[in-house]
């Protein structure tokens, strides 16, 4: 049964914490870029977390070409073998929600590994739009693009005119 | 290495297209002076001339942040700080959203511009890339359309902007700083200041790291403060309503700028309410980065004369100046003035005050249609007020009169109009009146940027200890505008956790009493600032109408602030600050306690 960190999408107030929370959690330091979930901004003032939503067929556990890309057996998360990646990117591009990242320095894919099963984003979202769900069904469905996601928000939350 | 700090302060002089990069280390004292408020205080006093132009090419902007900023710290910001076309005075302009931090994250911990352009340019930072553009091409854009142009042009939704409207290019008095459509430096005429130097736009990508020193000690006191933050019973009203669930409050209590400050208490006040916002207008929180208040609400209006505007508002000031002090009761009116203000860069404080200064005028019959351009300014008309925002933007016909704001538009109406003028030291006052809470008084008159409430703000009925109680504000709030924290949750992280961030943060080691002996400094740094301008205790006064004429309604009626209750007031608190009561100077024995030798030699 796939696991993942599921976001309620009209309750992001755009504040980064999770981005904050991830980066001190997973490198020790403060850098919204080494983090492991990002939020995307759009115009007039939506704000779009992107976050892996551990999908049951996962494409990028089949897009790496050497295989480093597993399912952790306890937290049930995707997880990369980041000392072996050699950061041909194939993973990111495979992904459909764009949650794979390469990390700057490093040159490495990261990505949401659920902290051990406890994620700290989740923990520090002070508006619960961050949780952390079983769901009895492939969490493929979520997986969509920012971008498509602020467009349904602008239809249904803002609800504006498609070109303004 | 710097820990809590970027570790660079970028500085370009626009005259001669010159950039450096300095080490923070090296540039000033981080222990005397922080940064944020208290860096740009340092700086204005080392490089400004007396009596410069503020809108000459001899003025300083700072754009500054702190060493909590971009961190796990809850809500810490920025500021911007220069010597402010309003008032001639010192002046730092607060902002929220993202730029800070981004600031931050692309190496630096201040931007300082010097000199001026000789065309339209904006500033592209991107980490250790740093380029003076061209920007021909965006001037005369409003704030909105700017942004998303430099976005669209560099072909990155991340990069974070603050740039200027119509209002600062044309110069007037009271233009802002803006920055993702809906948060901005308001007060103090910095985006004229932006103007005055052909810079229309800041723009930051970073990508870099913030070092903590100690970094589980941080995360664990940032962890406290968050709690003592969500657990609080007046934030948690915060971030469901914003400060706009102040309306109710404020009118009940005699409070409510109404009608140019003729009166406290507006009868349709339940119009402006929270309540009503959230029922009929707001459809989601936002917050500042690193923030768990949202007090930011965004809305949509539904239908009507303004369909489809989408503002994030009325915050308090703006439904109490833009509103109710212009005797506007349409809510829908008041969130599109909100949007024009932030689309044109004014900022809706000053803009209401001196708008409905204009009405009072003309209900008078001091102006009439001909001095209007044919709008019949009478209060509550919100077409008339609507069309006076654009006016004021671009300096169109009457509107050029205005956009010098209260106090340069009241000496030009005439004498007589000086006595509802309501500004001090030429910034136009907020959204609390003092008739009913005197303490607001004396914070508007000492505070270092004029007509402020953000210095000091106690809504006490009684005059007793208020003085003490300002004058602590004062310096606490001071020190932490140094971090850059953010208003809303000071009180309740409380100073000593502010040490115990800031030092687990940078590695200092500071006590809580050298904390607040920071915002003690920098308080009387700007003073001295204000003094070398000419400013004193005959400064340190409130607009006439405060002083002489009674509250006609409401639970305060009759009440007024004497001019006697205020001198007695100031001789306290220049007593207690141990500055000269005659001129309000600050002595050289406190110059001396706070270490402020060097600097006033």
């Amino acid at each position: 049964m796939p696991r993942a960190v599921i976001v309620n999408y009209r309750e992001c107030t755009g504040c980064r914490i999770c981005e904050l929370a991830c980066s001190v959690r997973n490198e020790n330091v403060v850098s919204p870029q080494l983090s492991r979930i990002r939020v995307d901004p759009f115009p007039p003032s939506l704000d779009v977390p992107v976050v892996c939503v551990q999908c049951g067929k996962a494409p990028c556990i089949e897009a790496c070409p050497l295989g480093l890309l597993i399912r952790d057996s306890e937290t049930r998360a995707v997880v990369v073998q980041e000392e072996l990646c050699n950061g041909c990117g194939s993973c990111i591009n495979a992904c459909p929600a764009q949650a794979i990242f390469m990390h700057p320095t490093r040159h490495v894919a990261i990505k949401c590994h659920l902290c051990e099963g406890d994620p700290e984003c989740v923990k520090l979202c002070p508006t619960d739009a961050l949780n952390l769900y079983d769901l009895p069904f492939d969490t493929r469905v979520f997986a969509k693009k920012s971008n498509e996601i602020a467009e349904e928000l602008r239809k249904h939350v803002l609800m504006l005119p498609e070109e303004r | 290495m710097s820990y809590g700090y970027a570790g660079k302060i970028l500085a370009m002089d626009l005259t001669s297209q010159k950039i450096q990069k300095t080490s923070t280390e090296n540039y000033f004292d981080a222990e005397l002076f922080v940064g944020g408020k208290g860096l740009g205080a340092l700086i204005l006093w080392r490089e400004l001339k007396p009596h410069i132009d503020p809108l000459s090419p001899e003025n300083v902007l700072v754009f500054s942040t702190g060493p909590l900023t971009g961190t796990l710290c809850p809500s810490a910001r920025m500021c911007i700080v220069a010597k402010s076309p309003s008032t001639n005075t010192f002046c730092d302009s607060h902002i929220g959203g993202h730029l800070g931090s981004e600031i931050k994250f692309a190496g630096y911990d201040a931007i300082i511009v010097r000199g001026k352009s000789e065309r339209p340019v904006y500033l592209w930072v991107n980490n250790e890339e740093v380029e003076i553009c061209d920007a021909k091409h965006l001037w005369g854009l409003d704030t909105f359309h700017t942004e998303e142009k430099i976005r669209n042009e560099r072909n990155d939704p991340t990069i974070r902007i603050a740039c200027i409207g119509p209002a600062g290019e044309h110069l007037v008095k009271f233009a802002l700083v803006n920055t993702e459509r809906y948060r901005q430096a308001g007060r103090g005429g910095i985006g004229a200041v932006m103007g005055s130097k052909n810079l229309k736009a800041l723009a930051v990508q970073g990508s870099g790291q913030i070092r903590i020193h100690n970094l589980e000690s941080f995360i664990r006191v940032a962890k406290e403060a968050r709690e003592a933050i969500l657990e609080n019973k007046t934030i948690r009203a915060r971030r469901r309503w914003g400060t706009a669930r102040s309306v109710l409050f404020s009118s009940d209590r005699d409070l409510f700028p109404t009608r140019n400050f003729r009166e406290a208490t507006f009868e349709a006040a339940e119009n402006l309410s929270a309540e009503v916002f959230e029922k009929r207008f707001w459809v989601k929180h936002k917050a500042c980065h690193g923030c768990p208040v949202n007090c930011g609400k965004l809305g949509v209006v539904r239908s009507g004369t303004y369909a489809g505007t989408v503002v994030e508002g009325a915050e308090y000031e703006t439904a109490s100046l833009v509103g109710a002090n212009c005797g506007i009761s349409n809510h829908e009116a008041i969130v599109y003035a909100n949007m024009l203000c932030d689309k044109l860069g004014l900022d809706t404080i000053s803009t209401g005050n001196v708008i409905a200064f204009a009405m009072e005028c003309y209900e008078k019959g001091m102006l009439t249609t001909k001095d209007t351009d044919g709008l019949q300014l009478n209060f509550g008309n919100e077409e008339a007020l609507i069309k006076m925002i654009q006016k004021i933007a671009t300096r169109e016909d009457v509107g050029n009169l205005l956009a010098d704001g209260v106090k340069q538009y009241s000496e030009k109406v005439g004498e007589k109009t000086g006595a509802f003028a309501m500004h001090v030291k030429g910034l136009e006052l907020p959204g609390w009146g003092v008739r009913a809470a005197p303490g607001m008084g004396l914070a508007y008159a000492t505070a270092d940027r004029g007509g402020c409430h953000m210095r000091a703000w106690t809504t006490r009925h009684e005059i007793s200890g208020v003085v003490e109680i300002v004058k602590s504000q004062q310096d606490y709030y001071a020190a932490c505008d140094c971090l850059v924290a953010c208003q809303f949750v000071k009180d309740v992280v409380g100073k000593e956790r502010y040490v115990q961030m800031l030092n687990a943060a940078t590695g200092m080691q500071m006590t809580t009493d050298d904390f607040v002996k920071v915002g003690e400094r920098i308080w009387n740094l700007t003073r001295l600032f204000n003094v070398r301008e000419g400013f004193g205790r005959k400064d340190d006064t409130l607009p006439k109408r405060m002083l002489t004429e009674p509250l006609p309604s409401g639970i305060a009626k009759g009440q007024r602030l004497t001019q006697a209750q205020l001198d007695q007031m100031l001789d306290e608190y220049y007593e207690l600050r141990r500055w000269s009561i005659q001129t309000g100077t600050p002595s050289k024995e406190k110059l001396r306690e706070l270490e402020l030798n060097p600097v006033n030699s």
